[in-house]
C-alpha cells in the first residue's frame, strides 16, 4: 500500500476539523467520488472524533491544543484515477498553535512541525472574514472589476487563460486599510520551504509539493463573489498571500478552491436536519485552465488534486 | 524610572504579548529585560505583596505540551540581526535603501505604511510582488501598532525605533519582477534606524557614528525623510535637514563617486499643509506650489546641488497616516520605494548593431554579424 500524507494548515474556525470530517464521512459513504474508503485504518480515533457529531448534524468540537489528532483513512483510488490503494494520513490540529509559533518564536517548532514539510501536499484553509465588503466597481484600468480578473486568450477559440499579474482594483481614497490576517500563514509556509531545503522564491516540480488554497464557507460569501470564483476572492481579499504563491510555486502546483463542507450552516434552525437528510450537500468550485467556473459535490477533489494533480479534474465525474 | 514588581500571574495588556504564557515579550526590542522595564505589565500597587516569585509564569491551562520544548523557529521575524544581515549579504546583492531623518520625521510609518499598501494589493506603479520576508513578525508589529492609533495628532501611531545595540537594524522583504520572464527574487533591506542617531551622524562624524552609519556607503538608494509641516514653519528645522542633505550628497559622491545612486527627498505628513498632496515627484520647486514655497530655499539649493554634481534626485509628497486606517488609504507612499528600487535594479541592455557583410565574406564572416 502505497503511503501518502497531506498536510491542513489554518488559523481558528478556518474549517479545517469540519472538511476532514465531512471527508471521512464521504468516503466511508461510497459517495460518488475518486476515493472510497478500502479498510478500516488501525486507529480510529480521529475519524470518530471528527465524523462523529456531523452525523448528529453538529460541527465537530474545535480542536484542544493539547491535541494533535490524525486522521488515518485507507482509501483507494476509483478508476479512472490510479486504481491503488493510499495510506493517507492528514493532521488535524488547533489553529491557535499557528498563531502561537508566529507570535513566539522561542518555542514550538517541533519535529511534529517540521515533518509537515515532507508531505506530498499542503492544503490552505482560509475562512472569509465575517464582515467582507463587496468587491470594488473600479479597477485601476478603469474597467469593471465584475468582469472577472485576465482576458482569456482568443486565438484558438477560448483557449488558455493568459498568466498575467492580478490587478488589483485601485482603492478609492476613503476605504479602510485592512490589516493583512494571513502574516501567520505565510510565515508557516516560509518555515516549512526552509525545512524542505527551498530557497526564497525557488519553484519546485509540481509534482514535488502542490498547494490548495481551500476558501472554506463558500456557501456563505456573496453571490458576486460566488460569480467570480475563488481565485479572484484570493487575489483581492488576501492579495499578500497570492503574491507569495505566485512567486513561490510554479501556477500548476497551486489552486484556489472555494469550499463548503456540509452545504449550509448547521447551526442555523434545521441546517443539521437538512444536512443528516441530505438536502445540503457539500460542494467544491474552483476556475479550471480556461477560466471557468466548475463545481462538484465531491470535497474529496482537492485531496485528489493535491496527490494527482490535473488529472483529478479531468477524471473527476460530472455532475 | 524603576516600575514595582509584576503582578503573579503575569497580566499584559498588549494583545499580541507571550510573556504571560511563559514565551517572549511583544515589545523585547525595546526592553532587555521586560519584567523589569515593560509598563504593559499589570504591576503591584504600593504596599502589595506578591504571591509568587516573580520569574516565573503561570503555564496556560490546556496548553499545547508540544510546544513546552524549546525549539526555537528558524528566524526570529523581526528586524533582522547583524549576523542575518551578513548571511544575506554573503547568499545574495541585495538592494539596500538607506531611510534617514530626524526624530519624529515619519521613517517608521513610511516603512509600515509601504507594507500595508503591498499587502493590501495596492503596489501602483511598483513593479514587483511580494515574494519573501524575514521580518513578517517585525511588519506586523508595525502594522498592528498603527492600526490602534485613533487619529490625535498628540498620540504616537508606531513605537520610536529603539536606541538598542550600536549597529543600525535592517527589516528585509524579498520581492519577484512582476514579468513573469524575470525570474529572479531580489533581497530588499530597509534600514529603520533611530533619528537621534541621524541627527548625531550630521552633527559629528566620531568613531561611534560612523560605526551605526557603515552600511551607508554599501546602500544602493538613499531616502531623506523631512516632516513637511515642520520644515514650513520651523527654520531650524529646515537647516537641519538641508545639513542632512548636504551630508549625505558629500557621502554619495565622494566614497562612491563611480556607482549611480539615487536620492529621493520624501516630505511626509503632507496632510499636516492643507493643500493637496503632489502625486509627482518633481524636483522643481515651482512645481510645488504653495508647499514648494514653504520648503526653505536651503533646502531646493541642496536638491540643486545633487543634480549639479550629477546625482539623480526625486523629491516625492507623502502621508503614510494622514488618517486612522480604518478612515482612508495613504497617498503616495509607494512613489519612493518604486523610485529607488527600479533605479538600483536597473540593468544595461546591450544594444545590438549589426555589421556589414562583405559581397566576398567567408561562411564564417557571414555567421557572425552582430556587434555589441
Amino acid at each position: 500500500m502505497r503511503q501518502r500524507s497531506v498536510c491542513v494548515l489554518g488559523g481558528p474556525d478556518s474549517g479545517k476539523s469540519t472538511y476532514l470530517g465531512a471527508l471521512a464521512s464521504a468516503v466511508q459513504a461510497e459517495l460518488p467520488g475518486l476515493f472510497r474508503m478500502d479498510t478500516l485504518a488501525e486507529d480510529t480515533r480521529a475519524l470518530e472524533r471528527l465524523e462523529g457529531p456531523l452525523l448528529d448534524g453538529c460541527y465537530p468540537q474545535r480542536t484542544q491544543s493539547a491535541e494533535a489528532p490524525v486522521l488515518r483513512m485507507n482509501l483507494e483510488g476509483r478508476s479512472p484515477l490510479p486504481v491503488e490503494r493510499i495510506a493517507l494520513s492528514i493532521g488535524d490540529y488547533a489553529g491557535e498553535t499557528i498563531e502561537r509559533l508566529f507570535r513566539d518564536r522561542t518555542r514550538g517548532w517541533t519535529d511534529e512541525w517540521q515533518a509537515r514539510a515532507e508531505v506530498d501536499g499542503l492544503l490552505l484553509f482560509i475562512r472569509p472574514p465575517a464582515v467582507m465588503p463587496l468587491p470594488r466597481l473600479e479597477d485601476a484600468t478603469g474597467g469593471s472589476a465584475l468582469g472577472g480578473g485576465g482576458a482569456a486568450v482568443r486565438l484558438f477559440g477560448e483557449g488558455l487563460r493568459a498568466q498575467e499579474a492580478p490587478r488589483s482594483p485601485k482603492a478609492r481614497s476613503d476605504e479602510p486599510v485592512r490589516m493583512p490576517t494571513e502574516l501567520a500563514l505565510i510565515e508557516l509556509l516560509q518555515f516549512l520551504r526552509f525545512v524542505r531545503g527551498l530557497s526564497p522564491g525557488e519553484r519546485p516540480a509540481t509534482n514535488e509539493w502542490r498547494i490548495g488554497v481551500m476558501i472554506s464557507a463558500w456557501d456563505d460569501v456573496s453571490d458576486d463573489w460566488r460569480q467570480r470564483g475563488p481565485q479572484a476572492y484570493l487575489e483581492e481579499v488576501f492579495p499578500l498571500l497570492e503574491d507569495y504563491l505566485w512567486s513561490n510555486f510554479r501556477p500548476d502546483a497551486v489552486q484556489r478552491f472555494g469550499l463548503s463542507s456540509t452545504g449550509g450552516d448547521l447551526n442555523q434552525p434545521g441546517g443539521g436536519e437538512r444536512y443528516i437528510s441530505g438536502e445540503l450537500k457539500g460542494f467544491i468550485t474552483w476556475s479550471g485552465l480556461d477560466g471557468r467556473l466548475e463545481r462538484r459535490d465531491d470535497i474529496a477533489l482537492p485531496l485528489a488534486w493535491s496527490l494527482y494533480g490535473e488529472q483529478a479534474f479531468r477524471e473527476s465525474p460530472q455532475p | 524610572m524603576t516600575l514595582p514588581p509584576p503582578r503573579q500571574p503575569l497580566r499584559c495588556e498588549n494583545a499580541d504579548c507571550a510573556l504571560p504564557s511563559g514565551g517572549r515579550c511583544a515589545r523585547v526590542q525595546a526592553f532587555s529585560d521586560p519584567l523589569a522595564e515593560c509598563p504593559s505589565l499589570a504591576r503591584l500597587q504600593p504596599g502589595e505583596i506578591a504571591n509568587v516569585a516573580p520569574t516565573q509564569a503561570q503555564p496556560v491551562p490546556g496548553a499545547d505540551a508540544a510546544s513546552d520544548v524549546a525549539e526555537p523557529a528558524p528566524w526570529l521575524g523581526e528586524a533582522l540581526s547583524p549576523g542575518e544581515v551578513d548571511e544575506l549579504l554573503h547568499r545574495s546583492h541585495p538592494i539596500v535603501l538607506a531611510v534617514l531623518g530626524p526624530p519624529d520625521a515619519g521613517k517608521t510609518c513610511l516603512i509600515t505604511a509601504f507594507f500595508l499598501q503591498l499587502a493590501n494589493g495596492q503596489r501602483a506603479d511598483f513593479p514587483y510582488r511580494f515574494a519573501s520576508s524575514r521580518s513578517l513578525y517585525g511588519f506586523y508589529g508595525l502594522a498592528v501598532r498603527a492600526n490602534r492609533w485613533m487619529g490625535g495628532s498628540d498620540e504616537a501611531i508606531v513605537d520610536r525605533t529603539p536606541k538598542t545595540g550600536d549597529e543600525c537594524r535592517f527589516l528585509h522583504l524579498g520581492v519577484r519582477p512582476l514579468d513573469d520572464r524575470d525570474d529572479r527574487h531580489i533581497d530588499v533591506l530597509i534600514s529603520d534606524m533611530p533619528g537621534e542617531w541621524v541627527s548625531e551622524w550630521v552633527t559629528h562624524q566620531d568613531e561611534t557614528n560612523r560605526r551605526r552609519l557603515a552600511f551607508f556607503d554599501r546602500a544602493d538608494g538613499v531616502m531623506v525623510i523631512a516632516d513637511a509641516s515642520q520644515v514650513a514653519s520651523n527654520r531650524r528645522y529646515s537647516a537641519e535637514i538641508a545639513r542632512l542633505l548636504q551630508r549625505v550628497i558629500d557621502r554619495v559622491c565622494g566614497a562612491s563617486a563611480g556607482r549611480k545612486r539615487r536620492l529621493c527627498l520624501v516630505f511626509s505628513k503632507l496632510d499636516r499643509i492643507t493643500v493637496p498632496v503632489p502625486t509627482g515627484s518633481e524636483w522643481l520647486k515651482s512645481s510645488w506650489g504653495p508647499v514648494g514655497g514653504a520648503i526653505t530655499d536651503r533646502i531646493w539649493a541642496q536638491v540643486n546641488r545633487a543634480r549639479d554634481k550629477g546625482l539623480t534626485v526625486d523629491v516625492c509628497g507623502v502621508s503614510a497616516f494622514g488618517r486612522t486606517m480604518a478612515a482612508g488609504q495613504p497617498t503616495g507612499v509607494m512613489a519612493p520605494f518604486t523610485r529607488l528600487v527600479t533605479a538600483a535594479d536597473a540593468r544595461v541592455t546591450l544594444a545590438l548593431e549589426p555589421l556589414p557583410i562583405a559581397a566576398n565574406a567567408t561562411p564564417f564572416e557571414t555567421m557572425r554579424i552582430w556587434r555589441v
